[in-house]
């Protein structure tokens, strides 16, 4: 077998369960490619593009998986979460390259390009969590001139205008054991609120990103809040579950209760791989 | 006598993620988590590290992906795992697929391609399934079982907040107990169930990508349970531990379904429902 990457680890972690898996390159690599779940889901979301990520042209990619308990906390929290998980892989500080699973014969990467892949919830967190970067690395006046890193985001089915929460209540009731249980145990607070539409979290995030787009627009490109590559339909888009599945980035395993998507668009895959599509 | 391992990435790999699970450096677990006495603590902890090889370790072997008689790392070579498990007859204890092919012998030829596709999904799987926060509810999944399956009928509490829009939301949950000590006790058993729930889902997908390993480990008695149905596939085929501990992983999954079916909303809440349109920058 032709190896270019380690197995799946644990290597970083905060408070409230966010987690960043990572499966570092063999190479040096310049590249970090992150995938953000939505909600009610996990790392396994993503298995689609489990084969994407062995290609030879990946092999100065690290690909990291950002999961977090998205019942089971706040967008806000959730937003916190990723962007110090992401803050630090872009500033080269991370306790992620000090993980014993990182190849030794590497150097700590600086990464010249992060590209993010999210759906739905995971985009509105992965959109604060940039919009917040954006601040920190230009809260008073914008940069001179562009960072050495560039972040692209790829986001699938965003739930950038939210989500039906009733909806929700009934794809979390039929589907997922582990967020079922965190919402009956603390009544419902959870990422589900912040996802209504209209809600005030969601306006203000909005608001947010133009501001900094207008106000610092050379911090807020590289941070990505421009939206390049978005895939969206006009209907609900979900991709792991067969009842609900719309999302025209997917297909569907047949007749399969517990679905995984099996085939990401040509548009997806290009991202993961690099490609400017 | 095995043979030195030969290094590289995918022995490598298999050693870091069974690290992962049992670090060379940790002697036990168990003070922090059994309640057992020391014989049968010491027992069930060489029966679930030795699963863990297995698991870890004979598929790869039987797929014809790593010599059966080279040490994987600091690991035994998979024939010495074999006969361990054949001298400890855990395959008769144990749902472990590894056990299983331990005891089996024969395997289905694709299994090698599909191992060598999925090899870094297999390894996940089993640094999740052998994880010392999954194993470490083995000793307390019956109470945690019990625990759970009270809540359906428990009395519950009114809990009223302000929503992210200044909204008043509503919810009810099951009240705790007035006793702070079971109060405590009871969520300490939840916490376990939650962590089960959390495993339980992070292996669905498993089923459509390893068809080959499931059939050769395949097993009909945990498909003869009334709870099975319950569980997710995966468990029945690859759940690492006993036929005990499956069928209350069975009943805490069921049990959770069943409280969440409550937790639908009305006629009145879907009416209200608008679409989003797309978002377009």
């Amino acid at each position: 077998m032709d190896i270019i990457r380690t197995a799946s680890f644990k290597v970083w972690e905060a408070p409230e369960r966010a987690y960043l898996f990572a499966r570092w390159s063999y190479e040096p690599a310049e590249r970090a490619l992150i995938f953000v779940h939505g909600l009610a889901s996990s790392w396994d979301v993503w298995v689609p593009f489990r084969h994407a990520i062995e290609q030879p042209e990946m092999a100065r990619t690290d690909v990291f998986w950002f999961d977090y308990p998205s019942l089971g906390t706040t967008v806000q929290r959730a937003t916190l979460r990723f962007r110090e998980a992401v803050n630090g892989l872009i500033d080269g500080d991370s306790s992620a390259f000090g993980h014993r699973t990182f190849p030794s014969t590497r150097p700590t990467p600086s990464y010249k390009t992060i590209d993010i892949v999210a759906h739905s919830l995971g985009a509105v967190v992965a959109r604060g969590g940039l919009a917040e970067r954006t601040n920190h690395v230009a809260g008073k006046r914008d940069l001179a001139a562009p960072p050495d890193w560039k972040v692209e985001q790829l986001l699938l089915a965003p739930a950038l205008l939210g989500s039906k929460l009733p909806w929700l209540m009934k794809y979390v009731g039929t589907e997922s054991f582990f967020s079922a249980l965190q919402l009956v145990r603390r009544g419902g607070f959870s990422a589900i609120m912040d996802l209504k539409e209209g809600s005030n979290h969601l306006k203000g995030l909005e608001s947010q990103v133009n501001n900094r787009l207008g106000k610092t627009p050379v911090a807020a490109n590289a941070c990505g809040l421009y939206v390049e590559h978005t895939s969206h339909g006009s209907d609900d888009h979900v991709v792991i579950q067969g009842n609900y599945a719309q999302d025209e980035n997917y297909e569907l395993t047949a007749g399969n209760h517990f679905t995984i998507v099996r085939a990401p668009s040509q548009l997806a895959h290009d991202f993961v791989l690099g490609k400017d599509p | 006598m095995s043979e030195a391992a030969t290094p590289d990435r995918f022995t490598e790999s298999i050693q870091q993620a069974f690290d992962s699970c049992w670090p060379p450096a940790a002697q036990s677990f168990r003070s922090a988590s059994f309640d057992f006495g020391s014989e049968e603590e010491e027992r069930l902890e060489a029966d679930l590290r030795l699963a863990a090889r297995a698991d870890f370790i004979l598929p790869f072997a039987a797929a014809g992906l790593i010599d059966e008689r080279a040490r994987v790392g600091r690991l035994p070579a998979p024939a010495d795992i074999r006969r361990e498990v054949r001298e400890a007859g855990l395959a008769d204890r144990y749902m472990s697929a590894g056990c299983r092919i331990a005891q089996n012998g024969e395997v289905d030829p694709s299994l090698g391609e599909e191992l060598a596709r999925e090899w870094s999904t297999w390894l996940s799987f089993c640094i999740r399934a052998h994880s010392p926060e999954l194993r470490r509810t083995l000793p307390f999944l019956f109470e945690a079982r019990d625990a759970i399956m009270r809540l359906p009928s428990a009395p519950k509490l009114t809990i009223e907040r302000l929503g992210p829009d200044g909204e008043r939301l509503i919810s009810l949950v099951p009240r705790r107990a007035e006793d702070p000590e079971e109060a405590a006790r009871v969520d300490s058993l939840l916490d376990q169930c939650e962590v089960v729930a959390a495993h339980a889902d992070a292996f669905r997908t498993l089923g459509p990508l390893f068809p080959r390993l499931i059939a050769t480990v395949s097993n009909d008695q945990p498909r003869q349970s009334s709870d099975h149905e319950s569980a997710f596939p995966f468990v029945v085929e690859l759940w690492p531990f006993s036929m005990d501990s499956f069928l209350a992983v069975a009943q805490i999954c069921d049990t959770i379904q069943r409280l969440a079916k409550g937790l639908s909303v009305g006629e009145e809440d879907q009416d209200r429902e608008t679409r989003a349109d797309s978002y377009v920058r």
